[in-house]
């Protein structure tokens, strides 16, 4: 069961590195940071899971897209 | 199986009945906008069901009165959410596809 | 009958995932990323029955606000940006 979600979060993570588009990368480390908390729930550590809830979803997309706001959203090309 | 599980069981169909049909209208549909329709309705359903059956199942009244609340949340948040990316991807996409669709609109 | 549940709601969030993998405009990612939502807080209710355990619970409910919250962020900051790769 572990293994799945392990997985999951392998495959978005490498999804993550792979995309040029950052706001891509911003989407699927949302995805991953709810299924930490998943895998923490199931790990049998509740507070932890909650911690992980509250700040992957809540803050560090928020900080997350607000950095792509700043800067340039597609990656340069080496031209 | 007393009464309350067979409630319960029915509950859980429902769910896998509409969980099943959002993910094939997932993958079905070309347009982001049926997509999200399919999606996020059949999904909201599938997880309401869920929530009613685990309510019938749960033992304690302090899980049954969380249940609940996480309901309401659920119903506040959920539809709300997707009607926001639903406003997003109208908004977003300039495409030529699109551009005839909020002529006929508008 | 709960571990039925948990294996089908397991296939959905699968399923949501590969979704979100292959979507290749914004939107559908973030479609995506709202279903994914909804499984993962059913799973997270389904465990925390399933252990008898009430703390599960709490985590399903901050789940659900602070994913709202992340949701509109980033429809909030993407509202005035809407093309692609346009330089600041």
């Amino acid at each position: 069961m572990n293994l799945i979600l392990l997985v999951l979060i392998l495959a978005l993570s490498i999804f993550v590195i792979a995309s040029k588009d950052l706001l891509h990368s911003v989407i699927a480390l949302s995805g991953i940071s709810m299924l930490s908390a998943l895998l923490f729930v199931l790990l049998k550590a509740p507070d932890v899971a909650i911690t992980e809830a509250a700040v992957g979803a809540g803050i560090s997309t928020v900080i997350f897209v607000w950095a792509i706001r700043h800067t340039r959203r597609r990656e340069k090309e080496e031209s | 199986m007393s009464i309350r599980e067979i409630f319960a069981l029915i509950c859980f169909l429902i769910a896998i009945i509409f969980g099943l049909g959002g993910i094939i209208g997932l993958f079905r549909f070309r347009d982001p906008y049926s997509r999200l329709h399919a999606g996020s309705l059949c999904g909201t359903t599938c997880a309401l069901s869920t929530f009613f059956g685990l309510l019938l199942l749960s033992s304690s009244i302090g899980m049954a009165t969380r249940i609940v609340v996480i309901i309401v949340f659920f119903l506040i948040s959920a539809p709300t959410g997707s009607s926001i990316v639903g406003r997003f991807i109208w908004e977003s996409n300039d495409t030529e596809q699109t551009k005839k669709k909020k002529e006929q609109v508008l | 009958m709960l571990v039925v549940m948990q294996w089908f709601l397991l296939f959905a969030a699968f399923a949501c995932i590969i979704r979100l993998l292959l979507g290749a405009t914004v939107s559908d990612r973030l479609v995506a990323l709202n279903v994914l939502a909804g499984v993962s807080l059913a799973l997270l209710v389904l465990w925390g029955v399933k252990q008898e355990r009430v703390l599960y619970l709490d985590v399903a409910l901050v789940y659900d606000i602070f994913g709202f919250i992340g949701l509109l962020a980033i429809t909030r900051f993407l509202k005035d940006r809407p093309s692609e790769g346009e330089d600041l």
